[in-house]
């Protein structure tokens, strides 16, 4: 490289250096500008809190007192009220809450919200799915339901109690097409339900039931149970004799079984060819059964599985109308070494288990 | 006199090399060193642009700070994993913060990596723990577990005793014991916000494909803590904390968003860190015999998912979710960035594969071999350069004023870059108040390059040459002053 060539490249390095310090002192400044601005912006958002925090309670608490204008909005300051408007209405019930939607109105709210209903930002969308439901807004449930079935969990959770605020109905049946979806928890959905007239929710429940898969129907289940477990019981009738193979959808079934009318259909699955299924059924047999079932419990003290065996000599020991004599008859006349040891056990479990507590 | 004894060295020096005939070895290496300047910077430069956008982006999206309280009841339960391991000074008041977070539903599973000191014992008196009958599947391998206890005082919070096996054997442990489909992993030695899990949620709230999700740590000397919360973030008094702040907020800020934003992440530190249990659990938990866990997590998540090709993304959130002690001498500081460095060198080793793997995309085109080229190897690089500096001019080859352009032009782009991390920072979550902070982190971004800079590429030197060695691997010990705890 000659002479020259070096020069060129140390004079273009210099250049370069000068437009680094340039820059950088540029950003510095830009650095300290944007600290100022984020001050101003912190001072006008504890301005809007403090200006309208008392306007928010007076509409709830004297109303007649807000009949005059309302302070103006910039877009800024209309997003921090409806913070604060949302924020206060999850405190409140009752008429407090109907005053929050006059102001609502008064605020021009639900135009707004349904646009960010169909902007980008995260938060905006929430805020507008929240108080699109809170104001209960008829025109707006259409622009809901693709939010229930957004694949986001949380999304999808709050446009449903959106939906439900404003038309149970029509809402519940939408809800009710997602169930199949393992983000939603059985008991966040039956928290959603609650409070929902107890006929039409057994009625929706039922008939999303008739069309179910097996998953589908276990899930159901579930949710009936929370809400209303005896209502729980056609539809684990419905699951003993569509789907008898299914081991999940039937554990499930067995678990929720609160009705000793399933007890026929549930003693059909003695011979089922999944030991976690008989292991249930010892179970419920234990809830829901009585001295009658004793043979069928002795029986399956001989199943394979020793967990077959275990439950089914711990549900032998705890069945209604079984006392001591008999249950030493009972085992006098088994000639399974496996089912002998295993009732052996459990006796003695219980037995330890007595003088612990005495 | 020592004057004319440096001449007389120069000047044997010179003579020496200039007998050596290195003049055909000096130009091809000069222009090695000057290629990998120029693509280091300009890596740095579109890493710098991307991060830029996406933080717009990010503060578009994200006006208001916090998802209101009213979606509290949709949010999915978290298992925060807290691995110890001779933590008897910080423990109690890193648990104590933890279970003071603003969350719905969530468990503390504090593990006790078979502690020498009185880690256990602090965490029975403090919390009031009980031996509980509980017992956890084996979902991954770990070390014997020696106990599972329960907080009498606390519902939500569990402890593990086990064997020592290290921190990914501590974490595994943890993540069998966890109860809920999200987990996050925290060091015992950093404290989070109270809203730090409200903060990190947000990515698997807004894409059903997140599968990993991280925040920024920021250092906490100087900063106002009380029974394990933060009160008040301010600048430390000592320059060694300031200067890591400036690096924290460099590495942070536009390192890991701007290769987040390209699904590229290859690290989530393993002081705060969100993941999807199942997932975790599939690619076989965290390795053991490592000291990079966490990255080597990332990694391999990657890896699994890409050569899969399965639908996934790994989040940075900029965020400040968690805030950790910077050490406050040069020794700790060392032992610190070696083991940084062979940790990383460990995990980018064990998952070569995935370097331009056809189906590996933007992680083993980009990430992958930038991480391997200007991390893992930078600093041999690095070195090299100062020796040849030094070099040519021992050998009288050097233009003084050719080397003062380049030095200028080297510092100048280390202190642009930094200025942009402190942009970033005003653009999103500043915790320094008053513009005093940013004056001070000015000047430490221009002092680190006097020094620091340097310090730091032997120091990750040092560690390259260990992983070289393949020399055994431990938690190692971090002195801890823990004053910044409860600090008034």
């Amino acid at each position: 490289m000659s002479d020259t060539d070096s020069n060129v490249i140390v004079q273009l390095v210099w250049y370069s250096s000068a437009v680094l310090l340039l820059m950088t002192l540029l950003l510095l400044v830009l650095t300290l500008f944007m600290h100022y601005e984020r001050r101003q912006r912190e001072k006008s958002r504890q301005q809007a809190t403090e200006q309208w925090t008392p306007i928010l309670f007076s509409w709830i608490y004297s109303p007649e007192e807000n009949a005059g204008p309302l302070p103006q909005l910039n877009a800024e300051r209309f997003g921090f009220v409806v913070q604060l408007w949302l924020q206060l209405e999850q405190t409140v019930r009752g008429s407090a809450s109907s005053r929050l939607a006059e102001l609502a109105q008064r605020l021009k709210l639900i135009p707004v919200m349904k646009q960010w209903l169909h902007g980008y930002s995260t938060d905006k969308k929430l805020t507008a799915i929240m108080a699109l439901g809170i104001v209960q807004e008829k025109s707006a449930f259409a622009d809901l339901i693709p939010h229930v079935l957004d694949k986001r969990t949380i999304f999808s959770l709050v446009a449903a109690r959106a939906l439900l605020a404003i038309d149970p109905k029509l809402g519940l049946p939408v809800i009710l097409s997602q169930i199949h979806r393992d983000d939603w928890s059985v008991s966040r959905l039956a928290g959603l339900l609650v409070r929902l007239p107890h006929d039409l929710m057994v009625r929706s429940i039922s008939e999303c039931a008739e069309k179910a898969t097996a998953k589908e129907l276990r899930r159901l289940i579930k949710l009936m149970h929370i809400l209303s477990p005896i209502d729980s019981q056609p539809l684990i009738q419905q699951a003993l004799v569509h789907y008898p193979e299914e081991m999940e959808l039937l554990t499930t079934a067995f678990a929720c079984a609160v009705s000793p009318d399933l007890l026929p259909l549930l003693r059909q699955q003695v011979s089922n060819s999944q030991w976690e299924v008989r292991v249930q059924l010892a179970k419920a047999l234990a809830r829901l059964g009585d001295s009658s079932d004793a043979p069928l419990l002795v029986k399956m003290l001989s199943d394979p599985n020793w967990w077959v065996r275990y439950r089914s000599a711990q549900s032998l020991v705890a069945l209604p109308g079984i006392d001591e004599t008999e249950l030493q008859l009972w085992q006098q006349q088994l000639t399974d070494p496996f089912a002998i040891a295993i009732l052996s056990q459990v006796k003695e479990e219980q037995q330890r288990q007595q003088q612990g507590r005495t | 006199m020592a004057n004319d004894w440096l001449q007389q060295t120069i000047e044997l020096t010179h003579q020496w090399i200039q007998q050596l005939d290195l003049a055909p070895w000096l130009v091809p290496l000069q222009w090695l060193l000057v290629g990998y300047f120029v693509c280091l910077s300009a890596g740095y430069l579109i890493l710098n642009l991307v991060a830029l956008l996406v933080m717009r982006s990010h503060i578009q999206s994200a006006r208001t700070e916090l998802l209101p309280a009213s979606y509290a009841s949709f949010l999915t339960p978290i298992s925060v994993l807290v691995p110890a391991y001779n933590e008897q000074e910080t423990i109690a008041s890193s648990v104590l913060s933890l279970l003071q977070l603003t969350y719905p539903e969530y468990e503390v599973i504090v593990i006790n990596d078979g502690s020498k000191d009185e880690t256990l014992q602090v965490l029975k008196d403090s919390f009031a723990l009980t031996l509980s009958s509980a017992t956890c599947p084996l979902h991954l391998p770990c070390q014997q577990i020696r106990g599972i206890y329960q907080s009498s005082r606390y519902p939500n919070l569990k402890v593990i005793d086990k064997a020592n096996g290290g921190k990914a054997d501590a974490l595994n442990a943890g993540v069998n014991l966890s109860r809920f489909p999200l987990f996050c992993g925290v060091d015992a030695d950093s404290i989070l916000q109270r809203d730090s899990l409200l903060r990190i949620i947000r990515p698997f709230l807004e894409d059903p494909d997140a599968i990993a999700a991280g925040g920024t740590v920021r250092i906490a000397n100087g900063c106002q803590v009380k029974d394990g919360l933060l009160l008040k973030a301010a600048l430390p008094n000592k320059i060694l904390p300031q200067l890591q702040i400036v690096e924290y907020l460099r590495g942070f800020l536009f390192g890991r968003l701007g290769w987040s934003s390209l699904n590229a992440l290859l690290i989530i530190s393993g002081a705060f860190g969100l993941f999807k249990k199942d997932l975790v659990i599939e690619v076989g938990g965290y390795r053991h015999k490592t000291i990079g866990e966490d990255m080597e997590l990332v990694v391999r998540m990657h890896k699994y998912m890409r050569l899969n090709k399965r639908k996934y993304r790994i989040y940075f959130i900029p965020d400040p979710v968690c805030w950790t002690e910077a050490p406050e001498d040069l020794a700790t500081l060392a032992q610190q960035r070696v083991r940084w460095q062979r940790g990383l060198l460990e995990s980018l080793g064990a998952n070569m594969s995935l370097l331009f793997h056809p189906k590996s995309g933007a992680v083993g085109w980009l990430a992958f071999p930038f991480a391997l080229l200007f991390e893992a190897f930078g600093p041999a690089l690095e070195v090299l350069g100062y020796l040849f500096m030094l070099f040519t001019w021992l050998a009288g080859w050097l233009d003084p004023a050719a080397l003062l352009a380049f030095l200028v032009v080297t510092i100048g782009f280390g202190i642009l870059i930094s200025v942009v991390a402190l942009v970033l920072e005003e653009m999103s979550y500043p915790v320094y108040p008053g513009g005093r902070s940013i004056m001070r982190l000015f000047l430490m971004a221009v002092l680190e390059n006097f020094g620091y800079r340097q310090l730091n590429s032997w120091w990750r030197l040092k560690g390259l040459w260990l992983w070289a060695r393949n020399s055994k691997s431990s938690w190692g010990t971090m002195k801890r002053s823990g004053k910044w705890q409860n600090s008034k």
